[in-house]
């Protein structure tokens, strides 16, 4: 299973963003390997509308299964993600990277 | 003709200058002459509180944006990568298009090998035009509530006044306040631009912030501070150092705030003001000249 954490920084003791759509970037967490890798938003960060849509297609893209942030997802943001049927996690508080995987996911 | 009366900040007098001078203008000048007022500030268009008339005609406006044909689709992407505006989401499975972000530039539509995308009318607002005497007619854009592009609308309007004006009609655009792609879009036509604007230091910061949003546009501008009287002499130092006309100075009265909040007009009862304004025309009539 696939997990996809809008966070602050790359890596997993970096905070999870309170913001989805203008996230700084997304860690992946694949469950199987146990590894995590990170996808930049950098390009989004300057897109004027549309981010949370540019978001969660990124998570589609890597098929997650459960996507977390620590603040709300937007409503187009929401309306893809439900689309793709993956189980959304807001105000996850401020922890980790690592925090929320044990958190959330166990 | 047509004045465009605009502002960097809002609340200004935008609205009561137009009211107010296309009154008086349909009232005074030669017979041959007719007003159109446009209010072009379709997000919250206000000129309409002060003019009752006849309902001229009615009409429902569309801007095209994008749709998604599923049964077409074979799932390229092409769409979601060529979009400029973030409009589209690929989900592999599936495609979504948000039309309230879709910019009707047609590239998905015209560039999918499949023509899954054809493009449909979305409702965005509705334009109505009225006659109040025979001189004066106003047209007013009204945005549907929740939709979020403003210019569309405008850019739709703009259109309608060329349609309804010949060489014989005086255009006054009553415009959105602010700097951003509304008000660029409302004064494209315009001969020349009043920035209204009110002599004080919030007035005088977004003051400048139009003027220099037109002079980027090349529209010969000129300044009216609304509320004379009040705060400082900041406004005028700065049109006088950039040498921008300042065309008129509208009193600050009481009575005057009092007639507006009751929606009355102002140059039927207060000669102070009906006197500034026809000022106010005679200086567009010589800058525009001058500007030819």
């Amino acid at each position: 299973m696939k997990v996809l954490i809008a966070a602050k920084n790359e890596g997993w003791d970096a905070m999870v963003s309170d913001r989805f759509g203008r996230a700084p970037g997304f860690s992946v967490y694949d469950s199987d390997t146990q590894k995590l890798t990170w996808h930049s938003n950098a390009d989004n960060l300057q897109a004027e509308h549309g981010v949370g849509i540019q978001a969660a297609q990124i998570a589609a893209s890597h098929k997650a299964e459960v996507v977390i942030t620590g603040g709300n997802f937007g409503p187009k943001a929401s309306e893809v993600l439900q689309k793709t049927g993956a189980r959304l996690i807001d105000y996850a508080g401020n922890i980790t990277v690592k925090e929320s995987i044990e958190k959330y996911i166990g | 003709m047509q004045i465009a009366i605009a502002s960097g900040k809002g609340g200004t007098g935008k609205t009561t200058l137009s009211v107010n001078l296309a009154t008086l203008l349909s009232q005074q000048i030669s017979e041959d002459i007719t007003i159109l007022l446009a209010d072009m500030d379709v997000e919250e268009p206000n000129s309409g509180l002060f003019l009752k008339g006849e309902l001229l005609r009615s009409e429902v406006k569309y801007r095209m944006v994008a749709d998604w044909d599923e049964k077409r689709c074979t799932f390229c992407e092409r769409c979601a990568n060529i979009c400029e505006f973030n409009a589209i989401a690929y989900l592999g499975i599936s495609v979504m298009v948000f039309p309230e972000l879709c910019h009707s530039c047609y590239a998905c539509s015209d560039l999918c090998p499949e023509d899954a995308l054809p493009m449909i009318p979305r409702r965005m607002g509705e334009t109505k035009e009225y006659r109040l005497t025979d001189r004066l007619y106003f047209m007013e854009s009204r945005l549907d509530i929740g939709v979020e592009q403003a210019t569309p609308l405008i850019e739709q309007s703009r259109k309608h006044i060329e349609e309804s004006s010949t060489e014989n009609t005086i255009v006054i655009i009553d415009a959105p306040p602010g700097t951003s792609c509304p008000v660029i879009e409302a004064v494209k036509d315009a001969d020349i631009v009043l920035l209204v604007t009110e002599p004080t230091p919030f007035g005088l910061h977004d003051l400048t912030l139009a003027v220099d949003t037109m002079q980027e546009l090349k529209k010969p501008i000129a300044v009216v501070i609304n509320k004379y009287g009040i705060g400082n002499r900041d406004v005028e130092k700065y049109c006088a150092d950039k040498q921008i006309p300042v065309i008129g100075k509208i009193p600050n009265l009481k009575e005057a705030a009092m007639m507006y909040s009751k929606g009355e007009i102002l140059v039927d009862s207060i000669p102070e003001i009906r006197k500034e304004i026809a000022n106010i025309y005679q200086n567009i009539i010589k800058l525009t000249k001058s500007n030819q």
